[in-house]
């Protein structure tokens, strides 16, 4: 698994690009990445998983971990998801309707704070 | 939902044990997915069974012992495949029949799905069936 990080097109998102096999293996190298991402004041992560070859339910219960500390900071995780099997355990599990998802970054990170907007009108 | 009918197996067996490490976990979804594809599953039926074997060792190694081993046994049937992951364990396995994310799609992905405890020695048993040369059926 190999993980980066870059600013968003706003100042309080961070993109995450995955690669790679996620499993339990290696969740908690994610886990650490995500953490320190919102401890330096990302509110919102864009993580993209569009280059994640394998992804297990210890994988997606790093990724609810994350959204619910965004959430109480007032921000969000949102999901670039393009696999036909990841999408298939997304709906299995419901993790559909948690997560904002995507394509493109850029269409997570719209939508990440078109909510917040929503929710604080 | 489609079950491998008895009696209907190849022959063809494979056997492995591997430490309750999960760094082994690529291992065992890269042998099932080797095994299925010398069958007629599809790729989403190989996938589907990549995932399934990775959540149930995953299950196992919730519980098991840390010098343990897990043994994953693939059985390929004339249009299905048999897969059993065993370990000894510590107590009863965490997200065993609960609304756990790995239990909800191992339900949903497979066509018989049980668990056994035999003192301590916990097995889960997975089948995953298809149609006869036709596209694989969704479980």
């Amino acid at each position: 698994m190999d993980i980066k990080t870059s600013p968003g097109n706003i100042d309080t998102t961070c993109w995450v690009t995955v690669s790679g096999d996620l499993d339990l293996s290696n969740v908690e190298t994610l886990n650490e990445a995500l953490r320190t991402m919102q401890d330096a004041g990302f509110v919102h992560l864009v993580v993209d998983l569009g280059a994640v070859a394998f992804i297990d339910s210890t994988g997606f219960g790093v990724l609810v971990e994350a959204m619910r500390r965004s959430r109480t900071t007032g921000g969000d995780v949102g999901l670039v998801v393009k696999q036909t099997h990841v999408k298939r355990v997304m709906e299995i599990t419901g993790l559909d309707r948690v997560f904002v998802t995507s394509d493109t970054p850029e269409d997570v990170e719209a939508q990440l704070i078109v909510g917040v907007q929503a929710d604080n009108s | 939902m489609n079950e491998i009918p008895a009696g209907s197996t190849t022959g063809e067996h494979v056997s492995l044990t591997v430490p309750a490490d999960a760094t082994y976990l690529t291992f065992l979804r890269s042998a099932v997915a080797g095994m299925a594809a010398r069958t007629e599953a599809g790729v989403d039926v190989i996938e589907d069974l990549r995932i399934a074997v990775d959540e149930a060792v995953t299950l196992l190694l919730n519980s098991a012992e840390a010098s343990n081993a897990v043994q994953c046994d693939i059985w390929l049937a004339d249009h299905g495949i048999t897969i059993e992951v065993s370990a000894t364990a510590q107590g009863e396995l965490p997200g065993v029949g609960d609304d756990s994310y790995s239990w909800m799609v191992l339900d949903a992905i497979l066509n018989e799905l049980r668990v056994e405890n035999r003192g301590g020695r916990v097995t889960i048993s997975m089948q995953r069936a298809w149609d006869r040369g036709s596209a694989p059926v969704t479980a």
